[in-house]
């Protein structure tokens, strides 16, 4: 599995430049289908190995961006093997970084446990996860918020009109309609409502 | 192996992210803000990744579709829309239906998503003969199953040429209104704050479906116009030549007749990123004549320069029109 470290201490990348193998569309096409579905699995590897719980956010950020910037390169040919590693080289840098144990310590962590494969979930079984999910998101939130999101995503209408509607700041739908967008994204791909809690823009 | 600088923190760059992902919903999205975005996106791989999953979230949530206030006494409308609208997917939507907190959500039959950038024009058959046509800056869902005869208009223009079926009329749901087929050629025009439903043959039905507010209806006969807010509905009648050149986009052409400045200044801005700004208000109300085509920005200063005398100045990606 370590022959498949990234490497992302190239130079920077300057996708729209052409001269990277891999073009925008691409990197991106494979990010949703291939890296997003396994966030859950993520989530749970990172909660396992992070010292701070508060930390795993910035944590799949940063494994994201690495797997991406490399993809960009060079698709990888199994995601998963690479995301983990990834996953494990983002870990052992921020131990480093913070300074907070010696390297050699590092190496005794459960860091390379890969979680075993879980069977894929079937096409049409997939669709009504999606949607499951989706509602699950819509339940979690707190009612006005669930609504501006809905007359932004359902019903279309500008936040010009959403605001005028529910009598609020137009920036205050805009915050509820982001933290819709997380709560949407979370469930959708990390299934972490613990995290869900922390997204408050007020 | 360790960049110099620290890595982002998540939050902010999620929030950046989420702005971004909100302002392209706007109706007045233009290519210009899209340049910035692609700018915003190039500059990280950080912003990328957190920009792409949450764009695939708001995608996926297209799934989300016709969520009325289970109130009583709208209860029952609102399950003959659901019997009319989704009998063929009846077990999906059995399932499907959840009650929260007031609301229920019924999903959306699978829809493709049809968009055009600023400029942009396209063009979709279909097998049965109906043409949809998307002019600037728009994006319509059309159900998969096309014996649905279900769309979507997000935001945008589109013509509709539809090939009737009285026994499944095709219906358009734009925010709070559905406008319904009865065998029709209609363009609908979705603004920042109103509706416009032209009908240029046959027969439509325009209504609200916002249980919230007053309940409106009406039917369009050709050279109708149905204007619709939020809170209103009114219809006026074009002739049928004045809305053909409202048309002239189909051709790639902006048709004015007796059209404001102001009017045909903002025509051209919807198809342009460089943008027309006139500087002066006393010249707004001037009427212009003529066709051109949507890109020709240049030559219709030319012309208002020849015709009324005024002042044309290039100021970054602005023409200015001035006395």
């Amino acid at each position: 599995m370590n022959d498949e470290k990234p490497s992302w201490n190239n130079e920077s990348v300057h996708p729209r430049a052409g001269d990277t193998a891999v073009s925008w569309a691409e990197a991106k096409a494979w990010f949703v289908r291939d890296v997003l579905p396994l966030e859950a699995m993520l989530m749970r590897f990172l909660q396992r190995n992070c010292r701070n719980t508060s930390d795993v956010e910035d944590v799949r950020q940063e494994v994201y961006a690495h797997v991406l910037r490399a993809a960009e390169k060079s698709l990888p040919e199994r995601t998963k093997p690479f995301l983990f590693s990834t996953a494990r080289n983002v870990l052992i840098d921020r131990l480093r970084r913070e300074n907070v144990i010696p390297i050699d310590i590092a190496a005794d962590l459960d860091l390379t446990v890969v979680p075993s494969e879980e069977p894929g979930p079937e096409r049409a079984v997939f669709a009504r996860e999606t949607l499951r999910r989706l509602q699950l998101a819509l339940n979690d939130l707190p009612p006005r918020c669930r609504e501006a999101l809905i007359l932004k995503r359902v019903e279309g209408l500008s936040l010009q009109e959403i605001s005028r509607r529910m009598g609020i700041s137009e920036q205050a739908v805009s915050n509820y309609v982001q933290r819709g967008i997380f709560a949407l994204a979370d469930q959708l791909y990390g299934e972490q409502s613990a995290i869900g809690g922390e997204h408050d823009l007020t | 192996m360790i960049s110099p600088d620290l890595p982002p923190s998540a939050k902010p760059v999620r929030e950046e992210a989420a702005a971004w992902l909100l302002r392209t919903t706007a109706p007045d999205w233009s290519a210009k803000q899209q340049k910035q975005l692609d700018d915003w996106l190039s500059a990280s791989e950080f912003h990328r990744a957190a920009y792409w999953r949450l764009e695939a979230a708001w995608k996926e949530a297209a799934r989300l579709a016709a969520i009325r206030p289970s109130k009583p006494d709208r209860a029952q409308a609102g399950k003959a829309f659901i019997r009319g609208t989704f009998r063929a997917i009846a077990a999906v939507a059995v399932f499907a239906i959840v009650g929260i907190g007031g609301y229920q959500i019924y999903s959306r039959p699978d829809v493709t998503v049809y968009a055009t950038p600023v400029g942009g024009h396209r063009t979709l058959t279909f097998p049965d003969g109906t043409i949809i046509e998307l002019s600037t800056n728009t994006e319509v869902s059309i159900a998969n199953d096309l014996t649905r005869r279900q769309a979507w208009l997000t935001k945008g223009e589109v013509y509709f040429q539809i090939a009737h079926n009285p026994d499944h009329p095709f219906v358009v749901t734009v925010g709070g209104h559905k406008v319904t087929d009865l065998g029709t050629k209609f363009l609908i025009t979705r603004g920042e704050k109103r509706l416009e439903v032209a009908l240029l043959e046959g027969r439509a039905r325009v209504e609200t479906i916002n249980a919230n507010g007053p309940q409106r209806a009406t039917e369009l006969t050709p050279g109708e116009v149905a204007v619709a807010t939020a809170d209103t509905m009114s219809v006026t009648k074009r002739p049928v030549a004045k809305l053909s050149n409202e048309l002239g986009w189909r051709k790639g052409l902006l048709i004015f007749d007796g059209t404001t400045l102001a009017d045909a200044v903002s025509e051209f801005n919807k198809y342009n990123v460089e943008q027309i700004v006139i500087r002066d208000p006393s010249i707004l109300k001037l009427r212009v004549n003529g066709t051109f085509p949507v890109h020709a920005r240049q030559e219709f200063a030319d012309v208002a320069h020849a015709v009324f005398g005024l002042r044309v100045k290039a100021q970054g990606n602005e023409t200015l029109i001035f006395k």
